[in-house]
C-alpha cells in the first residue's frame, strides 16, 4: 500500500496498557500509524486518549513498570525499536528522536542557563569543546528566531517568557545531528493565541529547512488545520479514523471527528448561534471497555452491533479509512 | 517589502544565583554575624603559624598556668605552662578540618544512597530507607564510639565515625528534595534528548537539590565540630598534645577552681565556632527557601 522506502516510522498493532491498583488500564489497543519522511502527521483526541502514551512509546519513556507493551512493533529506520537494548534507544534519543513538550515553564532545567543546556546535548552526542558547543548553540537561537541570541543564551530558564523558552526547547530538540522525527506533545496548549501561531509557523519553517517529520499531538483542530499533511483521530486508544487533512475537514466520516468538528467555534454553522455543540457524556473508563466500540455510548448514530464488537477498517480512498459501523449514516448527513 | 528591524536589547546584567543569594545575605543580621565568626575561625585556622605568638607544644614549667595578660600570655597558660592563645588558634585548625572532612564524608555517601534510592525507588529504595532508619535509631554517640572503637582512637577515625554517623540525615534530606523534583518536566525533557541514568540523576536532578543540602552541611559542620570535641574530651577522638578543644577541656577539668581561663577558654571557642555555623545555616535556610523568602 504505502512506500516503504519513504517510511521513517510506522507503529505496528501497538497494544499498551499500564497495571494500576485498580485494574488493567488499556491506554493504546491496537494501533497502527506510519510517518513518511518530511511529514506531518498529527494524532488528535482528547485528553486520556491514549495520545502521549503513544508518542512516549515510540522513544520509551512511558513508566515500565506500571507500564507495559503487549503485542506490536515500532519500527523506526529499519530497526524494530521495541527489540533495542537500553543503550541503544539512549542513543537514538534526541539525536535522530527528538521531543518538544507541552509546559515550556517546567520542561527547562531551572537551575541551568538555556545555553548551557544546548550546549550540552551538542557535547553529550557529538563530543565537541564547550565553547564551540556554545557557537553552535547561538546558531540554534537564531534559527529559532531568538532576538540577540548572543546574550539570550546566558540567560536562565525562568528569565524567559512562555513563547521564548518554547523555542529554546525546539532549539534544544534541534540540536541533534541527524533529525528524523520530532515528537511535539501539545507545544503550543500553555501559549497564549498569538505565540502560537508563530510556533507553528517556525515548526513548518524548521521542517522543511531541516528535513524532518513531526509527529504532532494536539487536541485542537486549529492547530490540525494549521500544521498536517495527514490526520489520525484517536478515541479511547483506538484509531477511529485517518486521513489526509483536507478530507478530515471535509469528509468526515466517523461520528467522532464529526462531533469534534462540529464543536469548533469557526465552524460556519454557528454564524449568529449563541451556544457551541459539544459531544454528549464523556470518556469511558479505561478500564471498563469490552469488546465493542468505545464510543457507542456516546454516539447519536449507534445501532446494537457497536456494543458488541469494534468495527473493522474500512478504507474510502487510499488515504482515508474509518472504523465505524454506520459511517454510510454519517455520509448521508 | 517588509522590512525586519533588529530591536537593540538593553544590557541588563542578570545576576547569578550566587549574586542574588548574596543580596539576600546581606539584609540577614544573624547570618552576617555567623558568617564573620566563621571567616574569623578560617582566618585563624589558615594564618596559625603567623599568627599565634608561641609554638602551642612548647611547654615552659616555670610559667604554669599563668593567669590571663600576665608575662606576654594574653589569655595565660595551661597546666603545663603552654601559651593558652596559640592552643586555641591550633585548635581552630583542627575543629575545621573535622568540620569539613567529616560533614564531606557523610555529604558523599548521603548524596549517593539519598539520589540513586529516590531515583530508583521500588524495592531498592524501601531496603535502603530502612537500614537508614535503622542507623537513626541509634543515639549518635553510641554510633560513633563503636565505629571508633572498630578503627581505634584517633583524630583521623573520630573524623570518620561521625561523618558515617550523619550520613542518614543527609541521605533524607536528598531524599526528599530528589523525589519532588524527579517528577518535573524537564527531568523527562533531558531523557528524551539522550541522557543516561546517571546523567539524569547527578547532573539533572541534583543540581536542583542543592539548596536544602547546603542549609544542612553548615549545620552540621557545626554540630561536628560539637561532637568532635565531645569524643576527644572522652578520649576517642585527639590524643595529647594535640591541642584540641574538647581534649583541652578533658585534660584539665581539675583546675577549673585555681586555673578557670585553661577549661573555659576552649569552651567559649567551641560555641562560638558552633554559634557561628549554627546562625549562618538559619540565614541559609530563611533565604534558599523560596517560601520563607518574601
Amino acid at each position: 500500500m504505502e512506500d516503504t522506502k519513504d517510511l521513517l516510522l510506522s507503529i505496528n498493532n501497538l497494544n499498551f496498557s499500564f497495571d494500576t491498583q485498580r485494574g488493567v488500564v488499556n491506554a493504546v489497543r491496537d494501533l497502527s500509524i506510519s510517518i513518511r519522511k518530511g511529514e506531518t502527521l498529527t494524532l488528535v483526541g482528547e485528553s486520556g486518549c491514549g495520545k502521549s502514551v503513544t508518542a512516549h512509546a515510540i522513544n520509551q519513556l512511558n513508566p515500565m513498570p506500571p507500564g507495559r507493551v503487549d503485542s506490536g512493533s515500532i519500527i523506526f529506520r529499519g530497526n524494530d525499536l521495541l527489540k533495542l537494548k537500553k543503550g541503544e534507544i539512549e542513543k537514538l534519543r534526541g539525536t535522530q528522536i527528538s521531543m518538544i513538550f507541552q509546559e515550556p515553564m517546567t520542561a527547562l532545567n531551572p537551575v541551568f542557563t538555556v545555553g548551557s543546556q544546548i550546549a550540552d546535548v551538542f557535547m553529550t552526542h557529538q563530543h565537541i569543546s564547550k565553547s564551540e558547543a556554545m557557537e553552535k548553540a547561538v546558531e540554534l537561537f537564531r534559527l529559532v528566531k531568538i532576538p540577540a541570541p548572543e546574550r539570550r543564551i546566558h540567560a536562565y530558564p525562568h528569565q524567559l517568557s512562555g513563547g521564548m523558552r518554547q523555542r529554546a526547547m525546539i532549539a534544544m530538540a534541534l540540536a541533534s545531528p541527524e533529525p528524523g522525527l520530532m515528537i511535539a506533545d501539545e507545544p503550543t496548549t500553555a501559549l497564549d493565541v498569538t505565540i502560537q501561531a508563530q510556533i507553528l509557523d517556525l515548526l513548518n519553517d524548521l521542517k522543511e529547512k531541516v528535513g524532518m517529520s513531526i509527529l504532532l499531538i494536539t487536541h485542537d483542530m486549529g492547530v490540525v488545520a494549521e500544521m498536517a499533511d495527514r490526520v489520525v483521530v484517536m478515541y479511547a486508544g483506538r484509531k477511529v479514523e485517518e486521513a489526509q487533512v483536507y478530507d478530515i475537514f471535509e469528509e468526515p466520516r466517523h461520528p467522532y471527528t464529526l462531533g469534534l468538528l462540529n464543536s469548533l467555534p469557526s465552524n460556519s454553522k454557528y454564524q449568529g448561534a449563541s451556544r457551541l455543540e459539544a459531544i454528549t457524556g464523556t470518556v469511558p473508563d479505561m478500564r471498563t471497555i469490552g469488546s465493542g466500540c468505545p464510543f457507542e455510548n456516546r454516539c447519536a448514530y449507534a445501532s446494537e452491533i457497536c456494543g458488541k464488537e469494534f468495527p473493522k477498517e474500512t478504507a474510502l480512498n487510499e488515504s482515508h479509512s474509518v472504523w465505524c459501523h454506520n459511517w454510510q449514516k454519517v455520509q448521508e448527513d | 517589502m517588509k522590512t525586519t528591524e533588529v530591536l537593540e536589547v538593553p544590557r541588563i546584567k542578570e545576576p547569578t544565583p550566587l549574586q542574588e543569594t548574596w543580596y539576600h545575605l546581606k539584609k540577614n543580621t544573624g547570618a552576617m554575624i555567623g558568617l564573620g565568626i566563621i571567616s574569623i575561625f578560617i582566618l585563624m585556622a589558615i594564618f596559625a603559624p603567623l599568627i599565634s605568638p608561641r609554638d602551642p607544644l612548647a611547654q615552659e614549667v616555670s610559667e604554669r598556668m599563668t593567669p590571663l595578660m600576665t608575662n606576654g600570655y594574653i589569655l595565660g597558660s595551661d597546666d603545663l605552662g603552654r601559651d593558652m592563645l596559640s592552643r586555641l588558634i591550633y585548635g581552630a585548625r583542627i575543629s575545621m578540618t573535622i568540620g569539613v572532612v567529616s560533614v564531606g564524608i557523610s555529604l558523599f555517601f548521603g548524596i549517593i544512597i539519598g539520589v540513586t534510592s529516590a531515583f530508583y525507588g521500588g524495592v531498592f529504595d524501601k531496603i535502603v530507607m530502612r537500614l537508614i532508619d535503622i542507623m537513626l535509631a541509634f543515639p549518635y554517640i553510641l554510633l560513633t564510639i563503636v565505629i571508633v572503637s572498630i578503627l581505634g582512637p584517633s583524630l583521623t577515625n573520630a573524623m570518620v565515625a561521625i561523618g558515617i554517623s550523619q550520613v542518614p540525615r543527609y541521605a533524607r534530606v536528598v531524599r526528599a528534595s530528589v523525589l519532588a523534583e524527579k517528577e518535573n518536566d524537564y527531568v523527562l525533557a533531558e531523557k528524551a534528548l539522550g541522557a543516561s541514568n546517571f546523567e539524569l540523576m547527578f547532573l539533572t536532578i541534583l543540581p536542583n537539590c542543592l539548596s536544602p543540602t547546603i542549609v544542612q552541611a553548615t549545620l552540621g559542620i557545626g554540630e561536628a565540630i560539637l561532637n568532635s570535641a565531645g569524643l576527644s574530651f572522652l578520649g576517642l577522638g585527639a590524643q595529647p598534645p594535640t591541642p584540641e578543644w574538647g581534649l583541652m577541656i578533658a585534660s584539665s577539668k581539675q583546675f577549673i577552681t585555681n586555673a578557670w581561663w585553661i577549661v573555659t577558654l576552649p569552651g567559649i571557642a567551641i560555641l562560638l565556632a558552633v554559634l557561628g555555623f549554627n546562625l549562618f545555616g538559619d540565614g541559609l535556610r530563611d533565604i534558599l527557601d523560596p517560601k520563607m523568602r518574601n
